[in-house]
């Protein structure tokens, strides 16, 4: 049992109080890292002859496939960054169990649509090119550097419980989402490359990515306690 | 008697005002809040920890993560639901930390067991038991600091607060904390 009063440990916490610099909602921290992504993609393409996602003309928009790997992208993305907004934010569990519950779903739907466009594809496809492998795969981590960056931010600020598991959950955010502006922009139709490009290489450099990720997540709570108390 | 809900609104409301105003640096609000939550924390912990001897601990782990996570409220969402989830989350963390330390306590009241403190071949001067060193030396590095300085070196909370460069509240957080978690490890014994 405690020798120290409560009533003594409120006193100390009431003196000497100093004002805090609350963190912003988590509808403003996601869209900060969605527009991020695209600040950035739209920096890329002007920069690259890679077309702006959605725009770029050869888009296989009658493929079932395809709609169904970028619908599990985006829901991936969605469901992953709001499972690590909001569990950072104590009392916000309920949007933390849905947004791990949509991006559960999301990989799975994208991992389908990837398995589904294999099994449709023509047997003999000879398109494959490694470098335009590497390339996809690239960009998607090119564009999930920011959202990255805001979400870690935002973590480290709220002094998040859980540093590893939320710092994963935002790795695998944001590189969904720079997988699912990746694959609206890639003309390559070649099963293997979707396949091995926007799904598979992804989901590898999230679990990398969660790693450097979690350490700056704890280096920034670790400063932000010293320099609140 | 159980709230109505009209009543349980205007508290919400109080409360969320007075947070906000603590938010702000008021240390007045703060202290009305903090003192109305406590009844209530305390009737939380008692509910989930069936040892009372362990439940004020957990109502001071509460309100120092409280304090620490004042900056994470937000007014358009009702304090309560942010407070509860702080409340529980000490509360598992307490009993997961509990289960830890049961598995390599040693009790003090066997036989033989050293004192924290032993005394030195110079009376008048105490030297750390190598016990205590060693729990010390477990301790995060900002804890043993503050408890060095405080319990060990013997500076005052200003002294030891210009030291470390922070404020005399975080140096006091932290040696409370400390000092805490050596009494955990070392069994309970006074280290005064």
């Amino acid at each position: 049992m405690t020798d120290r009063p409560t009533d003594a440990l409120l006193r100390e916490l009431t003196h000497d109080l100093e004002p805090v610099r609350r963190i912003p909602s988590l509808r403003s921290a996601a869209l900060l890292a969605l527009v991020s992504c695209a600040v950035a993609a739209g920096l890329h393409s002007a920069a690259t002859d890679r077309p702006f996602p959605l725009l770029a003309a050869g888009l296989p928009w009658s493929e079932g496939s395809f709609l169904v790997t970028l619908g599990g992208l985006a829901l991936a993305s969605g469901g992953a960054l709001a499972a690590a907004l909001a569990g950072a934010v104590p009392g916000r569990d309920v949007a933390s169990r849905a947004g791990r519950l949509t991006a559960a779903a999301g990989v799975t739907l994208a991992v389908g649509g990837a398995a589904w466009w294999l099994l449709v594809a023509d047997a003999m496809e000879t398109s494959f090119s490694l470098a335009s492998c590497v390339g996809c795969a690239s960009h998607a981590l090119l564009l999930a550097l920011p959202p990255a960056l805001v979400v870690g931010l935002f973590l480290g600020h709220a002094l998040a419980r859980r540093p590893r598991t939320l710092s994963a959950f935002a790795a695998m955010g944001a590189l969904a989402l720079g997988a699912c502006v990746t694959h609206a922009s890639c003309t390559d139709g070649g099963a293997l490359h979707v396949a091995l490009s926007h799904v598979a290489a992804p989901l590898v450099l999230a679990m990398l990515l969660a790693l450097p990720l979690s350490w700056w997540v704890r280096h920034r709570a670790g400063s932000a306690t010293d320099a609140r108390d | 008697m159980k709230e109505s809900a009209e009543a349980r609104q205007e508290r919400d409301d109080r409360w969320r005002e007075w947070m906000l105003a603590a938010q702000a640096g008021d240390a007045a609000s703060y202290e009305k809040l903090l003192h109305e939550l406590l009844p209530l924390i305390r009737r939380f912990a008692r509910r989930r920890i069936f040892d009372p001897t362990q439940v004020e601990d957990i109502v001071q782990n509460v309100f120092l993560s409280l304090h620490r996570a004042r900056h994470t409220y937000r007014a358009e969402r009702p304090l309560s639901p942010w407070l509860y989830a702080i409340a529980r989350n000490a509360v598992t963390d307490h009993v997961r930390a509990r289960g830890r330390r049961t598995a390599r306590e040693t009790s003090l009241d066997e036989p033989g067991v050293p004192e924290p403190f032993i005394e030195a071949a110079t009376p008048g001067e105490d030297e750390l038991s190598p016990e205590l060193a060693q729990a010390l030396a477990g301790l995060p590095p900002t804890q043993r600091q503050a408890v060095e300085a405080i319990h060990v070196e013997g500076l005052s909370v200003e002294e030891a607060a210009a030291r470390a460069g922070v404020t005399r509240s975080a140096l006091k957080v932290r040696a409370h904390r400390g000092y805490r978690a050596l009494r955990e490890k070392l069994g309970g014994r006074d280290l005064d």
